[in-house]
């Protein structure tokens, strides 16, 4: 049983499909287009030949359409069945089981994320261990590779939670928590590269955090460290990397 | 025409205008909308060029977060409230009595009352620029709690508010009365299956439009309450609650303005193609489908909020390709065999066919929820939307300005501003936001000002920008060419593209009345059948009169 989650592992396997597709369809069309444009230009004087139905053809081009449609769809309902951050139902702040999630290893920890305007606060009640920006500076995302399990809530609008190379985002609301569960496959700091994609006004842009993937005797080490009263590094929004390290 | 011009033109000039603006015959209600609205698509275009200065470099160079975020948020009010979705009414409110041979639509007052309102909706959401708080600052769809008293205080986002509310009625009544027109005015012999493709594009916006608008009347009253004390979305359900009442509207909306678009270039492929459009029934039978199926794919734009059945959404979504392609499929069909002239009106009908291909296939493409989990609210979302919205409505405007200005002004268009009006939308629409694929894909969120400096990012928005301002010369050729008509135009006569519609059976412009006389009607190309039988019995007056020499004895 593949135990680590892997939210690239929809979007690439749908992506390999739609892609392929949709830019064959584009090509096709638009030599259609361009081809009967030009095939069918005015070259002689008098009327056209009064053709204005195929109704054979034309139901049977519609039928091929639903095929297409029921492949795609079935395709990504397979990928949502297989994501177990598609939890059916509505959330509810006691956390959430699912079949999906039952299968999956249990997580290595948890992380309680709380979005406001405009900061990130992660907080590992495991290890109360608490991550926050200042407004100006952005916090950083620790995580043990591995499954890491979240609980996302905002304290003012909405706001969401956005891992780009995690292909993954969720909204946060106030007073309404969302719970997933993201797997870090890579060792390696992301600088910036989580974001806040739910415009939520003034500072949207600066509302970033960093993420960094650390082997889980690393996290330990660096979570025994921050719980000794090893102070954060925050980094400067919008900065560069290196700004970090 | 004649016959009133002079009675007219001896008035006092503000006697005229008056009368003018508050005309109740539905030719100047709606050029009255039309020009209005397209002075909002001018308005709205200059924020979107202030923005794009802005973006193509990181960092701040040109104005604030907060600017940024007011200039975002009118420029998608603008275009949606103010610009497509008025002008979407104003094209159905000129043409569809001349299409369906009538004199006036039933109520023209409450046509006109949403005429005014329109101009209530943009004073008063323009007037936030003035005030101390700046203009609406939540964006086009103020989800709330950000666009509550607390999370955007100040009266600019009031009165972003209650322009929604105005904006929104003024489609009501246009839609009522266009609605109640087509149903109850149409001339003897026009069958609803006999309406053309045009009206019949109206007719499934306007039928969108009362259904879908007073969501977002609901959603805008409550809001501004919520705004002053009364706190309607403070619960917890609150937030998801707005966002079903407004995407309820928000999205048929996007298909209100695209259907009067499309068929603008259904007409103009017909004409141009000197062929009655193809697959009447076929067509017909798929704008009601995606009408109705476009009121049950709001969902989509919530995939992201874990509160809605993606699967279902997702279905009805994808769904939509398979009424959508019948477009395609029509289209190729009346050009098919066809003697096709390019006149300016045809190479916007094309280049809607090509741009507006690259918005429906990416829309499939974000119909579904793994894919959208990772692009929503991305410039992946900005390059989708604007290929449907630019590719297709503005391209499908464009398109009906070039086949109904002569009919509207009685004067031509200059063919050659036409063809550069044309090729620099086209190209101004590639080079703008075909970069925000890749953008999007790399993770660049929507709504922001400023952007990290070593993403790499910096390229693609620089083109971005460059092509933004392809788009903006564009306009202003148009509006060059406008103008020059105006003034120096030929005159156009009652049917310069030898086309195939009742609009075409009287004078440019029309008398007060409309018609002085109506052919008969006995299919949805009624004139191009007067033509054709006209066209016979002159061939069989002539085979008549010649000898028939030639032919052999039998």
């Amino acid at each position: 049983m593949s135990a680590l989650v892997d939210t690239r592992d929809g979007y690439r396997g749908l992506f390999d499909i739609y892609w392929p597709i949709g830019v064959g369809v584009l090509v096709l069309f638009w030599l259609l287009i361009i081809g009967f444009a030009w095939r069918y230009r005015r070259r002689e004087d008098g009327r056209p030949p009064d053709v204005h139905e195929h109704s054979l053809l034309e139901g049977s081009y519609v039928a091929l359409l639903a095929c297409v449609c029921a492949v795609l769809v079935y395709f990504t309902f397979h990928w949502m069945s297989k994501d177990v951050a598609d939890l059916p139902g509505e959330p509810s702040s006691k956390g959430q089981t699912d079949v999906a999630l039952a299968a999956t290893p249990k997580p290595a920890i948890t992380v309680d994320v709380t979005a406001s305007r405009w900061n990130w606060t992660f907080q590992y009640p495991k290890y109360g261990i608490r991550q926050s920006g200042n407004g100006t500076q952005i916090p950083t995302l620790v995580v043990p590779t591995g499954n890491v399990t979240f609980r996302l809530t905002s304290i003012d609008v909405i706001h969401a939670f956005f891992i780009p190379f995690l292909r993954f985002k969720r909204d946060a609301f106030p007073e309404r928590p969302t719970n997933f569960t993201l797997g870090f496959h890579e060792v390696g700091f992301h600088h910036a590269w989580g974001e806040c994609a739910e415009f939520c006004g003034y500072r949207h842009a600066y509302m970033q955090f960093n993420v960094d993937v650390r082997t889980p005797s690393d996290f330990r080490r660096w979570a025994a460290a921050r719980r000794a009263g090893q102070p954060q590094r925050l980094t400067p929004a919008m900065g560069r990397q290196g700004d970090y390290r | 025409m004649s016959a009133v011009a002079p009675a007219v033109t001896t008035l006092p000039r503000h006697v005229r205008v008056v009368g003018r603006l508050s005309s109740t015959d539905h030719k100047h209600i709606a050029a009255n909308t039309a020009v209005t609205a397209f002075g909002f698509f001018v308005l709205g275009g200059i924020l979107a060029l202030l923005m794009r200065a802005e973006l193509a470099a990181p960092g701040l160079q040109l104005m604030g977060d907060e600017t940024y975020n007011e200039l975002f948020t009118i420029h998608g009010s603008t275009m949606f409230y103010l610009f497509a979705s008025p002008m979407a009414m104003a094209v159905g409110l000129y043409l569809v009595p001349l299409q369906i041979g009538t004199t006036n639509v039933i109520w023209p007052r409450i046509a006109l009352l949403g005429f005014w309102l329109l101009v209530g909706a943009g004073v008063l959401m323009y007037t936030g620029f003035l005030l101390k708080n700046g203009a609406g600052k939540s964006g086009w769809f103020a989800f709330d709690p950000l666009s509550d008293d607390v999370g955007t205080p100040g009266t600019g986002q009031d009165l972003w508010t209650l322009a929604v509310i105005l904006a929104g009625a003024s489609g009501i009544c246009q839609a009522s009365s266009l609605l109640a027109t087509i149903v109850r005015r149409r001339a003897p012999g026009m069958t609803m299956m006999r309406m053309p493709v045009f009206t019949w594009g109206e007719t499934v916006s306007c039928l969108m439009v009362v259904t879908a608008y007073p969501a977002v009347l609901v959603a805008m009253t409550l809001l501004y309450a919520d705004r002053n004390g009364a706190h309607i979305y403070q619960n917890p359900g609150g937030p998801i609650l707005y966002q079903h009442l407004f995407w309820f509207f928000g999205h048929p909306v996007v298909y209100v303005v695209f259907f009067p678009f499309l068929g603008s270039i259904a007409e103009a492929i017909a004409t141009n193609a000197g062929k009655r459009f193809f697959g009447y029934p076929f067509m017909v039978a798929s704008l009601l489908i995606f009408s109705a199926l476009s009121m049950a794919v709001w969902g989509h734009h919530m995939f992201t909020t874990s509160a809605v059945q993606n699967r279902y959404f997702s279905l009805t979504s994808t769904a939509i390709m398979v009424v959508a392609g019948i477009e395609y499929f029509d289209s190729l069909g009346t050009m098919w065999k066809g003697r096709i002239v390019f006149r300016t009106s045809m190479l916007f009908a094309i280049g809607f066919l090509i741009l507006f291909l690259i918005g429906g296939l990416t829309g499939i493409f974000v119909a579904s929820p793994v894919l959208d989990y990772h692009v929503h609210d991305t410039y992946f979302i900005v390059a989708h939307f604007h290929y449907t919205l630019v590719g297709g409505s503005v391209m499908g405007l464009f398109a009906g300005i070039y086949h109904w200005w002569p009919k509207v002004t009685g004067r031509l268009l200059d063919e050659r501003l036409g063809k550069l009006n044309f090729w620099t939308l086209a190209l101004g629409t590639l080079v703008t936001f075909i970069p925000m694929f890749f953008l999007g894909s790399e993770g660049m969120v929507r709504r922001v000002a400023n952007y990290p400096a070593d993403r790499g990012w910096e390229t693609l928005n620089t083109i971005s920008t460059i092509g933004a301002f392809i788009i903006a010369f564009s306009v202003l050729v148009f509006l060059v060419n406008a103008a020059r008509s105006l003034r120096l135009g030929a005159l156009a006569g009652d049917d310069p593209w030898d086309a195939h519609t009742l609009e075409w059976a009287t004078s440019s412009p029309p008398p007060p009345h409309n018609f002085d006389g109506l052919p008969p009607i006995r299919s949805y190309a009624p004139l191009l059948d007067v033509k054709l039988q006209a066209e016979a019995e002159e061939e069989a007056r002539a085979a008549a009169r010649a000898p028939r020499a030639g032919e052999a004895a039998p």
